[in-house]
């Protein structure tokens, strides 16, 4: 029985990369090769879906409101032809609509409400209080250099000095939160992929391909020495 | 007809869809009509994705026709469409073959961070004390997220679940209010009508 | 002038680098002792206290297999040993088609197969539509969806008679890699606790909605999951990672690092 992960991850994984080095026929293939694969399978999902959420109960005898979702999203075909496509936003539009709606219900508790809560300042001990006075002042602070930095001079500047100040605070905390999130990036790089293909690199048959693929790429290198290097204009 | 080519029409339909979520769902009234406006949505997203299916196709099929560069890779695309489409219904073992052994290692292997790199080695200059603070934050953060963080030195995690738990929630809690404000001032500006990015308007 | 190396080949090394320094630890392990997060204590000890004939609802949004689905997978286990003892049932949704590749390929490794479809669990598929999905399916998911994966009426599920909407529902977990606010918006806040599997770079977008209390609980891949796989005592493919991740962040840092150095160098060279 023939391994067919162990063969087709490291091959696969060796194409992709083959952009590292440069644009090559390599690449070409598994580019093309994932567009034809994803395309094939978002086609047989959606199908399916329609056949089985709209068609079926249509002829069920359970017209609406299958009929109408229907109608809608066949309308939405209707983009694809110059002379038509102004009716194709009647469904873009409730469409729009509906996402407007949902994400607008859901934002006022979550998003809004829930995060106004203030974490007490005095209630526990000295180090907790520090901590809530913290985050409540990074949030301010976030919010003052959004909304409140004003230049210096003018009324609105004077009136609002103390605002900058607060703002200038704000752009301390956004600093590290911003490096946070580098740093998180950071740690998700490392594991993204590379680390799934150094799992299928490290034995047989894996370790073979590779071989094969650090020869060719070692007498491409060979080849093209000269390529690699340029002049810099003085 | 020519009504309904009118972009009135559209705008109309975008506020009152809208509008009557909203109120369904503050008040109780008409929840079953708001559930099948729900899933009218979801059909049309159906839809909607397979209109990009379609242009995709109808790219490839013209970069055949006038052959174009690059077209043999078009031809590459179209088998691997078809082989797996036809797998799908017909070959299940051919399908799962397909699935195990091109697609996951396909979709995993596009994903490799190799384009942070690049925001490694050349965009983290500390040029100011801003930078250096930012290099400080990313520094002990990208420790804390690894096993080999504890074996360099507990305190400094200490520092980074610091700056995690108190000052980035901080931050973060300030800009998802605004994503809220923003999502809120998204149904004012619909229901005054200045919102047609819908329509293909700026 | 002499001649300089072009600056797509100086990003070809330093990403061949890349792949050696993390392929080093894949064929001898470091052996780096892998510690337990908080976070995942309490997301252990939330699946575990689930009231026994709780529905749980997986929706899954996303594959990277070697990644977040390997914490999905994690989850499922946990999640799964309380189904077979009869204690909960699992409704799986997907909102994209990658995911069920992904299940089709964890098939065997979940053992769902053993299950009783229709009661212990079912397989909704695909639902497209992203927060839309979401939405209907928190509100009301006959009218989201009106069959199963298999094309099965869902009124023909014995599963599917007790679950209408999010309100039945005694765990939402849901597998992503992107902004946690459409998860938040439609399950959070419904007095149904939600976990979040998600990336590690989204922990500071999450942070805010777990201080809420509208998360209560995240799983990011890597580190978190290799002391979630020790704590469950089933050690996968995220245990094997853990080493090569360190590496290859060591490498990253002493990259960024270098570069601060060399650059200030020459600055007072000039």
């Amino acid at each position: 029985m023939i391994d067919w992960e162990s063969i087709m991850f490291p091959i696969i994984t060796l194409m992709c990369w083959s952009i590292l080095y440069r644009h090559s026929f390599l690449w070409e293939i598994v580019q093309h090769s994932i567009v034809g694969l994803s395309l094939a399978l978002i086609l047989k999902f959606m199908l399916d879906f329609i056949m089985g959420n709209m068609i079926t109960p249509i002829f069920q005898g359970s017209i609406y409101p299958a009929i109408i979702g229907l109608t809608l999203g066949l309308i939405t075909w209707l983009r694809l032809a110059k002379s038509t496509r102004d009716f194709s936003y009647i469904s873009f539009a409730i469409m729009t609509g509906i996402g407007t709606a949902i994400c607008a219900i859901g934002a006022v508790g979550p998003q809004i409400l829930a995060q106004l809560n203030v974490a007490s300042w005095v209630a526990g001990t000295p180090v907790t209080n520090f901590n809530n006075f913290i985050m409540w002042l990074s949030t301010v602070g976030t919010i003052a250099y959004f909304i409140f930095t004003y230049k210096r001079g003018g009324l609105a500047g004077s009136v609002f000095t103390g605002l900058n100040g607060l703002a200038y605070i704000g752009r301390v905390f956004m600093m590290l939160a911003f490096g946070t999130t580098l740093g998180a990036l950071i740690a998700e790089m490392a594991i993204m992929g590379v680390t799934g293909y150094a799992y299928y690199y490290v034995k047989p048959p894996g370790i073979y391909i590779l071989a094969i693929g650090l020869i060719i790429l070692i007498f491409d290198i060979s080849r093209r020495w000269e390529t690699f290097f340029y002049t810099p204009e003085e | 007809m020519s009504i309904l080519r009118r972009r009135e029409l559209p705008m109309s339909l975008y506020i009152i869809v809208m509008v009557y979520l909203i109120f369904s769902n503050y008040t109780g009234i008409g929840t079953s009509l708001a559930g099948d406006i729900r899933s009218w949505g979801i059909a049309i997203a159906t839809f909607a994705g397979l209109i990009g299916v379609i242009n995709i196709s109808y790219l490839h099929i013209m970069k055949l026709y006038q052959k174009r560069e690059g077209w043999p890779y078009s031809i590459v695309m179209f088998i691997c469409f078809i082989v797996y489409f036809f797998a799908a219904y017909y070959y299940k073992p051919g399908y799962d073959w397909i699935i195990s052994n091109l697609s996951i290692p396909l979709g995993a292997a596009f994903l490799s961070g190799f384009n942070t790199l690049g925001v490694i080695f050349r965009g983290s200059k500390a040029r100011s004390i801003w930078s250096g603070l930012i290099l400080f934050s990313v520094t002990v953060t990208a420790l804390l997220m690894v096993s080999l963080g504890p074996l360099i030195s507990p305190g400094i995690l200490d520092i980074a679940r610091w700056i995690k738990d108190y000052p980035t929630t901080g931050v973060f809690r300030a800009v998802t209010i605004g994503i809220g404000i923003g999502i809120l001032m998204l149904v004012v500006r619909a229901i005054l009508g200045m919102e047609k990015s819908y329509l293909g308007e700026m | 002038m002499g001649k300089k190396l072009k600056q797509e080949y100086e990003d070809s090394i330093a990403a061949l680098l890349f792949i050696l320094v993390a392929s080093i630890p894949m064929a001898i392990p470091l052996g780096i002792p892998v510690e337990i997060d908080p976070m995942t204590m309490t997301l252990y000890d939330l699946i575990e206290e689930i009231p026994d004939g709780g529905i749980v609802l997986y929706d899954l949004t996303i594959l990277n297999w070697f990644t977040n689905f390997q914490s999905d997978i994690a989850i499922f286990k946990q999640i799964l040993v309380r189904v077979r003892a009869g204690e909960l049932y699992l409704v799986i949704m997907t909102e994209v088609t990658g995911p069920i590749m992904g299940i089709d390929k964890a098939w065997d490794t979940l053992k769902l197969g053993d299950l009783d479809y229709g009661t212990q669990w079912v397989y909704l598929g695909l639902i497209p539509g992203l927060e839309a999905a979401e939405a209907a399916v928190a509100s009301d998911v006959h009218a989201a969806k009106t069959t199963d994966h298999y094309g099965t009426p869902l009124s023909e599920l014995p599963l599917m008679e007790r679950f209408h909407s999010i309100d039945d529902l005694a765990l939402v977990v849901t597998g992503m890699n992107t902004s946690p606010d459409p998860p938040c918006r439609q399950f959070g806040g419904k007095g149904v606790p939600l976990i979040l599997q998600n990336g590690i770079s989204t922990i500071p977008l999450m942070m805010p909605y777990v201080e809420a209390g509208i998360i209560q609980a995240y799983m990011t891949p890597g580190l978190q999951t290799a002391g979630y796989e020790k704590l469950q005592g089933d050690l996968g493919l995220a245990t094997s990672f853990a080493d090569a991740q360190s590496t290859t962040v060591a490498y990253a840092l002493v990259l960024m690092l270098g570069t601060n150095l060399v650059y200030h160098w020459r600055k007072r060279q000039k």
